[in-house]
């Protein structure tokens, strides 16, 4: 019997842990697609203010990354990070019209990389 | 390498819980259910190892899901029937009384060769000694041969044997430290089993291994003592 409700606990720890980890995961995807939204704009107004902004989110990527290393598969966490790392640059040289397609490419990315792990019947099948 | 080094730990330490979480029966014979379990659990536990782009959690949640299912069904098994039938299956006969219930062998895809190997493995080589033999659902053949093939016992010549005889030999000593259960098993106190120990010139920590039973028939195992290194001619 105590083998029973042990193997039921793990159950129910494992299903509160899914959903605190996909509501993680909701929040940081939340989160930086929200930034990426901000670059969008100022990379269209052509802001120069785009730079920090580009900054700002790489920061906060690395600060999210090592949360999101414990759910998703890292191949897809390093093709982020490694798009993430061309913002700056596009933004310090005023390629404009490259940072916005990036800030979009990425805003997918990352929503894509969201959707994967929800439990939908489109990713269990 | 590291990283390598700590996940084998860490998945090593986690399968082992596993098992035990499973329970023994899991290491004798293995229902369908569990065997299944046992080979993705394997697999798993091998994917999680070698593929370091894999977080470790993808391997922690399905082997402990797997495992946690396995023991509510085998729980559920325990309590009703219909759901053991299910899972499990049902033994079989397949030789009644010296006739072969050829039918139920074609039935269970049991071959005449598997079928006599694993009553060869029972002892039993020709057919018509055996009463009854059922497969079982882990696929082993029990056997219960007919009382003319059936193996001496001392009931049957009318022995009987004391309380003593019942009750097997227990280690009271392992590798110098005294096993008090053991002991007490046997009925014996510490100070009979001083006096033994010294009475065949040896103190506890000589004693590799001493078994006893409860008639205090005991048997000692010393440690045992290497020879010094032979040194070589001229050196």
């Amino acid at each position: 019997m105590k083998r029973l409700w042990i193997a039921l606990a793990l159950i129910v720890a494992i299903n509160l842990a899914s959903g605190w980890a996909l509501y993680r995961i909701a929040g940081i995807t939340e989160d930086l697609s929200g930034r990426l939204d901000q670059i969008l704009k100022a990379a269209q107004q052509q802001d120069q203010n785009a730079q920090s902004l580009t900054e700002e989110l790489l920061e906060s990527w690395r600060a999210q990354e090592a949360t999101l290393e414990r759910y998703i598969h890292h191949e897809a966490l390093d093709l982020i990070t490694g798009e993430m790392a061309r913002l700056p640059v596009y933004a310090g040289y005023g390629e404009y019209s490259a940072l916005a397609a990036e800030a979009a490419r990425l805003r997918e990315l990352l929503w894509h990389t969201y959707e994967a792990e929800r439990p939908s019947l489109g990713n269990i099948f | 390498m590291y990283i390598v080094f700590f996940r084998v730990l860490l998945v090593y330490a986690l399968v082992i819980a596993s098992l035990r979480l499973m329970g023994k029966r899991q290491l004798g014979q293995l229902q369908p259910s569990e065997l299944v379990v046992t080979i993705l659990v394997s697999n798993i536990a091998t994917m999680s190892i070698e593929d370091v782009n894999v977080p470790l959690l993808g391997g922690i949640i399905p082997i402990l899901t797997l495992v946690s299912f396995d023991v509510v069904l085998s729980a559920l098994s325990l309590k009703f029937k219909a759901a053991r039938r299910l899972i499990s299956g049902t033994p079989r006969v397949i030789i009644r009384d010296g006739k072969v219930d050829q039918q139920e062998l074609k039935e269970l895809r049991f071959s005449i060769d598997d079928m006599m190997e694993q009553l060869r493995g029972n002892n039993i080589f020709d057919i018509r000694d055996v009463a009854f033999a059922i497969v079982e659902t882990t696929g082993q053949l029990s056997v219960y041969p007919k009382f003319d093939a059936q193996p001496l016992t001392a009931g049957m010549i009318g022995l009987s044997g004391t309380a003593a005889d019942d009750a097997p030999p227990v280690v009271i000593i392992s590798d110098g430290v005294v096993i008090d259960s053991g002991l007490q098993y046997c009925n014996l106190r510490y100070e009979w089993l001083e006096k033994t120990v010294t009475e065949n010139g040896y103190c506890t920590k000589d004693i590799f291994l001493m078994t006893c039973n409860r008639s205090a028939d005991y048997l000692i195992v010393p440690v045992q003592q290497h020879p010094p290194k032979r040194k070589e001619a001229g050196k």
